[in-house]
């Protein structure tokens, strides 16, 4: 699941980043408002973790900048503002969630997990795809009953595949979760990931769409 | 209480002039009977003189006196007025004795004892417990003495009746009096009751000025209430303010903090322990900077008027500049064009570190080895400070948002400084009677300070 984490701090922004990726999201950084609208019009992203006071101004424009251009991914407010205005303001202007600084990363992990859930029209962090299940609330994975390892990139990655089953991923997409904007770019190193998932689970679960990514189906032949 | 107070005046007059009455009637009345006693007794020898009546007998003459008991009943003066006399005849009395000791004639109710001593004149003296006013007085030609006497309470009760009775109209007066004290006390103090009533209803949050109409007496104390409130609430806004600034601006550095321990707490590598510590170190130190800050921005908030001394503007530069960050200073080069016979009023202190911030930001925001320029010059009496800077390339500034509490440029949010500075300078300038301006020429910011003379 990647973040698009928006804050000019960067001391927060680094501590954040690093609280998040080891509950295995993939955290990308913009310290500006027009940054955040460039990367959230280019890049998937799951969710936008907002700080209200930018250098460039106070980040409604973004929300309402995104909105407009009917851009659907939740965004959770995360400021120092406390004033009752500016929460209803953000709200209306399209934020999902409001969460005061001081916070712990905890807290702010499971009101994006439950903005994300709201968004994919879920009811459960429980993720199940026929002999496969994902817990995302303690971060495990059981193939038919028995826990699996997974590294963080392969989490990342099957994790992205259970929240989009039956829907092409492209390889382009994958990268950037699994690589973020800073990390290698080894042409192979999906082809390894997948390679890896197959063997720890099921080969035929996640299917090779030649030329455009990859697949994973909700029913495959056991 | 006022009630109180004017009733316990009413009395207490009413006792000073009860008893000055009483004083003053006793005195008259002393004046009076004992100007009688004489005159009973020079009657009496006049008639001893004379002959009409005889002291040859051998036994004294006893002049017959009524004796009428004194029963304690209130009479009128008529039903007192008895045929045979009246009871207060027992309480004068007459004595005549012969020189050799020999009692020759008394009135009834007097004993057989010398009413008075035998020296001429006035005395006072006790028969059967009660005091008695006498006079004696001596006929050396034919050898007789004659006493007259009085009872000293008939002069008391008397005194004491008739004060008493100036008092009673006063006393019966007295229950109308406070009435009509209690109703004046009432609507005299109803304006003050009216103010009363608003500043109960006051809340802090409101502290509005009031608004009743009072009499003149109270209009100066009505003002000064309401300039008080006028600052009281002045000094409430700045209250909340602080406050709402404080917190906002302490809630990032917490929140790094927070999740920095959080990750030393979660580590599961020496680099990622180190890199938390190392943020924590550093947000620690900014908290302590920005807590210095605001606490120094809160005591300028409330600082009165400044103890300023004419001073040279060269030398408030040079200190400013010696206390510049060392890094900052090598920065750049420092063009100096100052008269060194100018001066101003100031508060060294204070200025020096407000000349400080200014130059320490134009260092902060200017090109590595560029110029920055400090000139000084006197304009329509006013003395105009400039500093100019040239911006490195990349960064641009918002000079709308420049002195705003806070406010730090994006290019400088990781290094320490709250934003306070030039919050603080501005305050510190505003003290001063000097003004604070930023101009954008090029890629040149201009910061001017205008002193007023």
């Amino acid at each position: 699941m990647r973040i698009l984490l928006v804050e000019d701090d960067l001391l927060l922004a680094q501590g954040l980043s690093t609280a998040l990726t080891r509950m295995n999201y993939r955290v990308e950084l913009c310290t500006t408002g027009k940054q955040a609208i460039q990367a959230a019009s280019e890049s998937q992203f799951e969710l936008m973790i907002l700080d209200l006071g930018l250098p460039d101004g106070l980040a409604l424009n973004v929300i309402k900048s995104l909105r407009n251009l009917k851009h659907g991914i939740p965004i959770l407010i995360l400021t120092a503002w406390d004033h009752l205005e500016t929460k209803i303001e953000a709200l209306n202007a399209g934020a999902d969630d409001y969460v005061l600084k001081p916070c712990d990363s905890r807290e702010i992990e499971a009101r994006l997990r439950v903005l994300v859930r709201r968004h994919q029209q879920r009811q459960l962090d429980q993720l199940q795809c026929a002999d496969l299940t994902m817990d995302l609330t303690v971060h495990e994975c059981r193939y038919q009953d028995r826990l699996i390892y997974l590294t963080t990139r392969e989490f990342l990655l099957l994790k992205e595949f259970m929240l989009h089953q039956g829907k092409i991923l492209s390889r382009q997409h994958l990268e950037e979760l699994s690589n973020g904007w800073t990390g290698e770019t080894e042409s192979n190193s999906i082809e390894v990931h997948i390679h890896n998932l197959r063997k720890k689970t099921k080969p035929e679960c996640i299917k090779t769409i030649r030329g455009i990514g990859y697949m994973m189906v909700n029913q495959y032949e056991d | 209480m006022i009630l109180l107070g004017v009733n316990s005046v009413v009395l207490l007059l009413m006792v000073i002039t009860g008893f000055i009455t009483y004083s003053s009637t006793h005195h008259e009345l002393d004046e009076l009977f004992d100007a009688q006693l004489t005159q009973y007794a020079r009657l009496l020898d006049q008639l001893l003189i004379q002959n009409s009546l005889s002291l040859d007998h051998s036994d004294p003459l006893i002049v017959y006196v009524p004796q009428i008991a004194e029963d304690g009943i209130e009479r009128t003066s008529a039903e007192e007025r008895r045929p045979e006399g009246h009871k207060y005849e027992n309480k004068v009395a007459f004595q005549v004795w012969s020189t050799d000791g020999k009692l020759l004639m008394k009135s009834a109710n007097a004993s057989d004892r010398e009413l008075a001593p035998r020296t001429s004149g006035y005395h006072e003296v006790f028969h059967d417990n009660r005091r008695w006013i006498c006079y004696s007085t001596y006929n050396s030609e034919h050898g007789y003495w004659i006493f007259t006497g009085q009872r000293e309470d008939v002069r008391g009760e008397l005194s004491f009746y008739l004060a008493l009775d100036q008092l009673i109209p006063l006393s019966i007066a007295l229950l109308p009096i406070t009435i009509l004290i209690w109703i004046a006390v009432y609507w005299g103090i109803k304006p003050i009751r009216d103010l009363s009533k608003e500043l109960a209803t006051t809340k802090p949050s409101m502290l509005t000025p009031i608004d009743i109409t009072l009499p003149v007496e109270l209009r100066p104390f009505q003002i000064a209430i309401n300039q008080l409130l006028k600052d009281l609430k002045s000094y409430l806004v700045k209250e909340k303010r602080f406050i709402a600034d404080a917190s906002h601006e302490l809630r990032t550095p917490l929140s790094i903090l927070l999740v920095h321990a959080d990750n030393i707490k979660k580590s599961t590598s020496k680099e990622e322990t180190d890199a938390a510590a190392n943020a924590i170190l550093i947000s620690t130190k900014r908290l302590s900077h920005l807590v210095s800050q605001l606490m120094e921005t809160e005591k300028l908030e409330h600082s009165g008027q400044l103890k300023l001394t004419s001073l040279k503007l060269i030398s408030l530069i040079e200190e400013s500049l010696a206390l510049v960050d060392v890094g900052l200073l090598d920065k750049v080069e420092w063009d100096l064009d100052i008269d060194p016979a100018l001066e101003l009023r100031a508060e060294p202190g204070l200025l020096v570190a407000a000349l400080r911030n200014l130059l320490d930001n134009a260092a902060k925001y200017a090109k590595v080895q560029s110029h920055v320029r400090i000139t000084a010059h006197v304009v329509e009496n006013k003395l105009v400070l400039t500093i100019c800077n040239e911006l490195p390339e990349g960064i641009d500034v918002d000079l709308e948002r420049m002195g705003e509490r806070f406010y730090r440029h994006q290019s400088n949010q990781h290094i320490s400084g709250a934003g306070l500075g030039i919050s603080i300078t501005t305050k510190i300038l505003e003290l001063h009677n000097a003004e604070l301006s930023y101009a954008l020429e090029s890629r040149f910011v201009i910061t001017t300070v205008i002193f007023s003379a």
